[in-house]
């Protein structure tokens, strides 16, 4: 017998291996493979979808940088991002130590169900909620605002350029159940936390702040940069929640990336520019992808 | 030490009531008529017009049937496909192993939006755009990804020697996954069975491009359809809501212990 085993006989061993692949493979050629490197290519190209199909090197992403609606919705959706990266890493992981703290089993498990159950309400149907919640005469935020004698702070929320944006982020507040799963990683990441050296530490007379800054959240360290990142991602993708809420407006006062390119290939027929703008997005994601691999993943 | 548990409930309930409130909001309303509903929307008011639920569900009957098979479609064949390649990045150290799996955690970072546009024109050319096949194949393959990653994580924490055992008594793969692997996942699949059931009744954007015929709208879409009117105003609206949350709501009832065991148990390794 060699000590090393040629490549052909490995493959055969290993066949069922392959077998097992090649159902996910099968999808992943035809829609997903497949129709990325056409995005790519077509990024290139004067695309119309139809008739017109013709090769302008790097001219459709040197119009995007000169376009000033592509420059507006990337200042919004970096708003959008730093406001998502704060929330994911704090609200979620604030209730999850609230419930962890709490001693009686049978309370924690309710809060634990309580706050994920937004989680399983259609996304759509929370934002048309929040859009009726934000409505300017029959709205109830604006309704509370009037009982609460504070009449003077009600807005049109979603129809004023100046609280359009601010509204879209507060969508879901307090943000545990929008961020369910967040919620539920940091409590099983408390939950892992042994017991000796939470015991150790309670013995040493440790002050509730001196426990979550020493143990707590260098304990989560793992799971707080998963989530920086997946919020990151997450944020550069909104569209939907724009789409119902205010179409971008008013004016372009909400105008994201993704829906922008959305209305480039499906109100416009510009296919290929639309294209470029899905390009540059995905130049971002992957650019923080390898920033997160190379420079904060640095344990494991 | 007592006053501090007390404090903690009294937060964790205040945390609560927000959370809950658009939702307690949505289902009071949901039962008003519109004069009602302009009076105070804070509470509930008698009567009870259970009437906006029927006129809701007149409207997107359809498509909260299309809606459980287009969901039960994606999820059955997503679980299948994603749990056999998770399987075998698990239990075999193949050539090409690390550029397979790459080759599929790569589309967690590639936003779906940048393949929309040309999924759209596959799905034309294919002949299947508008169609129920049209809606439900490419949405598989999205929904693939993550699993596989979940699927794989958790494989690798079965113990070993089960499978040489199992080897030894002479069963073959398919065999040792249907009759092992799968009994002892059961927290595993019905964990992934939310997540991506959730995605797939959810899913707003690829219906919204590719369906034209209402006959085949999942009620996602149907819900546009429910039009306020003076008597009735945002009731049947807001009923029509609750009615879309149902399924998922259920679903997740049947699985909420298994579902917060695997996620809180590490289902997603950081």
């Amino acid at each position: 017998m060699g000590r090393k085993k040629s490549l052909g006989r490995r493959i055969w061993e290993n066949r069922s291996a392959y077998l097992f692949l090649i159902p996910v493979f099968l999808f992943l050629f035809v829609f997903k493979y497949y129709t990325f490197f056409t995005a790519v290519v077509e990024s290139f190209f004067n695309w119309n979808g139809a008739n017109v199909n013709e090769f302008i090197g790097f001219d459709n992403f040197i119009q995007l940088f000169s376009d000033s609606a592509f420059g507006q919705s990337m200042i919004n959706i970096t708003i959008m991002t730093l406001c998502n990266v704060g929330i994911a890493l704090t609200f979620p992981l604030g209730a999850a130590m609230l419930v962890f703290s709490c001693k009686n089993q049978r309370i924690s498990n309710f809060f634990k169900v309580l706050y994920i159950v937004p989680m399983v309400v259609p996304s759509l149907v929370v934002y048309l909620m929040w859009k009726w919640i934000y409505a300017y005469d029959t709205g109830a935020l604006n309704q509370f605002l009037r009982l609460a004698g504070l009449e003077g702070l009600t807005h049109s929320w979603l129809g004023e350029s100046g609280t359009a944006l601010a509204a879209i982020i507060m969508i879901g507040f307090p943000f545990i159940g929008a961020f369910g799963l967040q919620f539920l990683v940091y409590l099983g990441g408390l939950l892992d936390i042994s017991v000796e050296i939470m015991e150790s530490a309670t013995l040493d007379g440790i002050r509730p702040m001196q426990k979550v800054r020493y143990i707590w959240l260098p304990m989560l360290k793992p799971q707080l940069k998963m989530f920086l990142m997946l919020a990151i991602i997450d944020s550069m993708q909104i569209f939907e929640n724009v789409l119902v809420l205010t179409d971008g407006g008013p004016g372009r006062s909400t105008i994201v990336p993704a829906l922008y390119m959305y209305k480039q290939a499906f109100t416009y027929n510009r296919m290929g520019y639309a294209s470029a703008v899905g390009v540059v997005l995905f130049l971002i994601v992957l650019f923080f992808t390898v920033i997160n691999y190379r420079y904060v993943n640095v344990e494991e | 030490m007592k006053k501090r548990q007390t404090g903690l409930i009294v937060l964790l309930s205040v945390l609560g009531v927000l959370t809950i409130f658009p939702f307690y909001l949505t289902i009071v309303n949901s039962l008003k008529h519109n004069l009602q509903i302009i009076e105070s929307i804070w509470f509930f008011d008698l009567p009870l017009h259970f009437d906006n639920y029927v006129r809701a569900g007149r409207e997107i009957w359809r498509g909260m049937l299309n809606s459980v098979f287009y969901t039960t479609a994606i999820l059955a064949v997503t679980m299948v496909i994603s749990s056999f390649a998770g399987y075998a990045f698990a239990r075999f150290s193949f050539p090409g192993k690390t550029v397979c799996y790459f080759g599929i955690i790569m589309f967690l970072m590639i936003p779906g939006f940048v393949t929309l546009i040309p999924q759209f024109m596959l799905v034309k050319r294919m002949g299947i755009l508008g169609t129920r096949a049209g809606l439900i194949l490419p949405v598989i393959a999205t929904s693939s990804v993550m699993p596989v990653m979940f699927f794989r994580t958790h494989f690798e924490g079965i113990p070993g020697e089960l499978f040489e055992a199992a080897k030894v008594e002479g069963a073959g793969d398919v065999k040792i996954f249907t009759n092992i692997v799968v009994p002892l996942s059961k927290a595993m699949f019905g964990t992934v069975a939310i997540m991506v059931g959730l995605r797939a009744w959810n899913n707003y954007i690829w219906p919204l491009v590719s369906v034209s015929d209402r006959k085949l709208m999942p009620v996602i879409l149907e819900l546009k359809f429910i039009s306020e009117n003076a008597k009735e105003g945002m009731g049947p609206v807001l009923a029509g809501y609750v009615i879309a949350s149902i399924p998922m709501i259920l679903l997740f009832a049947l699985a909420t212990k298994p579902f917060i065991q695997g996620i809180t148990a590490g289902a997603v390794k950081a």
